[in-house]
């Protein structure tokens, strides 16, 4: 219990994590205790790093599906929602229900196939985490942010700045429904049917529960006692026990030990296949790899109340808030269509990144600068959700490198600010027919400002005046030129993405200005004035 | 208990703490001296910039002058790129925190730090190390990402920027100190006080869009910061406001202190203009032109009482 809270809460913290309490490469090793992280990351980093999901496997062959219940936070999520909506509707209860292997297995297989010949696109709708991150982060963490900052505003009026009002992430509005539709499914799955989900769509249930078939622990009906009194098949979440044949369907079963709670006469076990039994209070002790200590089932009020923190998730789409204020005529203006979206720094390259993400969500909620959005089509229908640049909301900090440390599976790979300075993720376009400069003859230059190597760099144009120019061997496809373009509707300067990121050249250094510095006396040369 | 002891170590600390300020009191009574009728001190050399200030605060009367017990205190230093001291797009973090110290010395109540960012503010803020430094000296650093912070202000005498979201905390606090770096600038050829003014405002876009040189000048009428300190220990000569690299960077180590910000401005353009910023005079920069017309300081260096300091 202790296990599950702790992951749960750890899990959903760092998606709102506004403050940065946990570090991003501490962010990045709490997920890959996850299976499906930790198993793409050992796939595509081939780092020296912690495989996870070798131990959950170890720790499958011995307890069975442990790591339903106690580390995945979908799986957590949804006995939350059971105890809430049982603990509403007293008497509802679960019954044997058969396994719907074709589904099941389907999927794993599906997802497997998948994952060999073309990449992550099955994962990306079924891993249980990429689902429980997304709905943190699209619901949950706005939620949270909504009330942390009502509580900074009231306190801004009495000049109390100790918390800080934190502007909510931008996130269109179809991604937000296919994640609210997603959880609420689950969600109405769960309280009609308990683990149903768990058993019949994950992928990650499907190969435990396969694993589990020869785990060295499991759930026993013993008949010699048994007194038929069918509690244990009420409280069973997964449905696999059905006590009139007094058969237990391993494969489904997320050791929830609610039927050893509920039996009178402990003719429920929990013990080894073979017929030598292990007493119930040997296993209350056992403690396993992964720190899961099987202690009581039972729910607490605390824990309970815990969970009532999701019920207020609903959502307020984040409107668009673009500036009505235009000086350019639209008509006049040049409009430019983009023809890629960028893919985070990191990922190698578009289609490289849409074969290894999953869409947890996890970098967007972390990134700084806002840059990062989930994709709708702009990946087309292989990237839905899946972060890409988008520069009308931020533009890609040229020393930060957090997308890389927090990704658990490698798709956008971990690399140093060094490296980082030399990736180029896309180029940009001047169109000097929108520039401030060229149609209203004032200076502007904010593209140049904010340029971070001066690939964007300003040329004499008319008298008093400096025009943008475009030198695209430096330009590292950041979009801080096209974020900050004042120019609206269509902006003056825009960062087109390329599929295969390559390398940007280094500016070349200017040798250093030494000036003479300690001077004793006074003297007027000192100053130019 | 109260032993013979601590009452001793207490005497002791008592008369340490007298015989310090007789010490140190010949230097407070020489400050007070006609010193404070200078127009602009300007410093160069020592050991950083913070012993410049304090040097150089003396004489414009000492901090008493600008602050009074029991007022809040808003430092608005430039801090607007996520980049490291050494790269001089920021404001010297050293600086930022012997203010907030000479601050506290002259009776501030609170004293306030806070500057709307151009890269993500908590990186700013962090790597710009001023949020460490002031922390350190007992200032509450307080964001400028969020609106809700911004309060609608009318701008009278602006031309063109009639209305502005400023910082709740400009418009509030009871003194504004402005504590600029001096840059290059790519399309205004150079920043420093007046266009460090634009970090307490939400939309700068707006600026840009209709005309940065113009807007500067009309905000810079809404509230006359009551000092303004610019850094030009490190000064940024090229590739402005972001800078580059370190060599875009030359060590002048001056510090110029005023409470007229249009002559600070024209210090640093005297300053920029011998490294090729593409002006000559200070008054080739369009917005310090502006603001001289407006009356709002004056750019004739050369009529000016200065008082030059090098250490």
């Amino acid at each position: 219990m202790v296990s599950a809270v702790t992951f749960i809460a750890l899990l959903t913290f760092i998606f709102f994590d506004i403050y940065n309490l946990i570090p991003a490469p501490a962010v990045r090793y709490i997920v890959l205790t996850q299976f499906i992280p930790s198993f793409l990351d050992f796939f595509t980093s081939l780092s020296p790093a912690f495989y996870f999901f070798i131990l959950i496997i170890i720790l499958t062959l011995i307890t069975g599906r442990a790591y339903c219940s106690f580390m995945c936070p979908l799986g957590i999520f949804q006995d939350i929602v059971i105890r809430v909506s049982s603990s509403l509707r007293k008497g509802k209860s679960f019954a044997f229900g058969r396994a719907y292997n074709f589904i099941r297995y389907g999927i794993l297989s599906a997802t497997a196939a998948v994952l060999i010949f073309t990449g992550t696109f099955f994962l990306l709708w079924f891993d249980p985490f990429s689902i429980y991150g997304r709905f943190a982060f699209y619901i949950v963490s706005p939620v949270i942010i909504k009330i942390n900052n009502f509580i900074a505003v009231t306190m801004i009026k009495f000049n109390q700045y100790t918390l800080q009002a934190v502007e909510i992430k931008p996130v269109s509005t179809v991604p937000v429904i296919i994640t609210l539709i997603i959880i609420l499914l689950i969600v109405i799955s769960a309280i009609f049917k308990g683990r149903l989900y768990c058993n019949t769509v994950c992928p990650v249930g499907a190969l435990l529960g396969i694993i589990s078939k020869i785990s060295f622990l499991k759930i026993t009906l013993n008949k010699d006692t048994c007194v038929n009194c069918g509690k244990c098949e009420r409280v069973c979440k997964s449905s696999c026990i059905y006590f009139k044949e007094g058969t237990v369907d391993f494969t489904r079963c997320v050791l929830c030990f609610n039927c050893l709670a509920v039996c009178p006469n402990s003719s429920t076990g929990f013990s080894t296949a073979f017929p030598v039994k292990v007493k119930k209070d040997n296993f209350n002790q056992k403690s396993t790899a992964a720190g899961a200590s099987f202690v009581s089932p039972v729910i607490s009020r605390k824990n309970f109340l815990s969970g009532m923190v999701f019920l207020p998730a609903v959502v307020t789409l984040p409107s668009g808030k673009e500036q009505k204020l235009y000086f350019q005529d639209a008509a006049k203006q040049v409009q430019y269509k983009r023809k890629v979206f960028a893919s985070p720094p990191g990922s190698v390259g578009i289609d490289e990144f849409n074969s290894r993400c999953t869409a947890c969500s996890l970098c967007i909620s972390r990134c700084p600068s806002t840059v990062l959005r989930p994709a709708v089509f702009q990946y087309g229908i292989y990237g839905m959700l899946q972060p890409f640049l988008d520069f009308s909301s931020g533009y890609c900090n040229y020393d930060c490198i957090i997308c890389g440390q927090v990704c658990p599976t490698g798709a956008i790979s971990k690399t140093d600010i060094a490296e980082k300075h030399l990736i180029r993720t896309g180029k940009s376009v001047f169109i000097k027919e929108n520039c401030i400069t060229y149609t209203n003859n004032t200076v502007c230059g904010a593209c140049s400002e904010h340029c971070p190597t001066k690939a964007v760099h300003m040329i004499p144009f008319k008298k008093g005046l400096v025009i943008p120019e475009v030198d695209n061997s430096l330009c590292t496809g950041c979009g801080a030129c096209e974020h900050v373009c004042p120019v609206r509707p269509f902006r003056a300067i825009y960062v087109d993405g390329i599929r295969k990121h390559d390398k940007a050249k280094l500016p070349v250094k200017k040798e250093d200005i030494k000036v003479e510095t300690k001077k004793k006396a006074v003297r007027k040369e000192d100053f130019p004035f | 208990m109260y032993t013979r002891r601590k009452f001793l170590t207490k005497l002791k600390t008592f008369f340490e703490g007298t015989f310090f300020t007789f010490l140190l009191f010949p230097a407070l009574a020489e400050s007070s001296e006609e010193k404070n009728d200078y127009d602009l001190v300007a410093l160069k050399g020592g050991r950083g910039p913070d012993e410049l200030f304090r040097n150089g605060i003396n004489y414009l009367g000492g901090m008493k002058r600008f602050v009074k017990k029991g007022q809040s205190v808003l430092i608005k230093p430039n801090m607007g790129w996520d980049r490291s001291p050494e790269y001089g797009a920021n404001t010297n973090p050293v600086l930022i925190e012997a203010i907030i110290r000479e601050c506290f010395n002259a009776g501030a109540s609170s004293v306030y730090v806070m500057d709307h960012t151009c890269d993500s503010w908590k990186s700013c803020y962090k790597n710009s190390r001023i949020e460490e430094y002031s922390v350190r000296a007992g200032a509450k650093v307080v964001p400028a990402n969020s609106t809700d912070y911004y309060v609608k202000t009318p701008i009278p005498r602006g031309r063109l920027l009639k209305e502005a979201l400023v910082h709740k905390l400009y418009m509030q606090s009871d003194v504004i100190i402005n504590v600029p770096v001096l840059k290059h600038h790519s399309s205004t050829g150079i920043t420093a006080s007046m266009k460090n003014l634009m970090g307490v405002v939400w939309d700068r876009s707006e600026w840009h869009r209709k005309d940065l040189h113009q807007c500067i000048a009309d905000f810079a009428t809404l509230r006359r910061p009551n000092l303004s300190i610019l850094d030009g220990w490190r000064v940024m000569v090229r590739n402005g406001p972001r800078g580059y690299s370190k060599s875009d960077v030359v060590n002048y180590q001056y510090l110029f202190i005023s409470t007229d910000l249009v002559a600070l401005d024209s210090a640093g353009a005297a300053v920029l203009a011998k490294e090729g910023a593409g002006f000559r005079t200070a008054e080739d920069v369009r917005y310090i032109k502006i603001a001289k017309q407006y009356g709002l300081g004056r750019t004739d260096l050369d009529q000016l009482k200065i008082k030059r300091i090098s250490i």
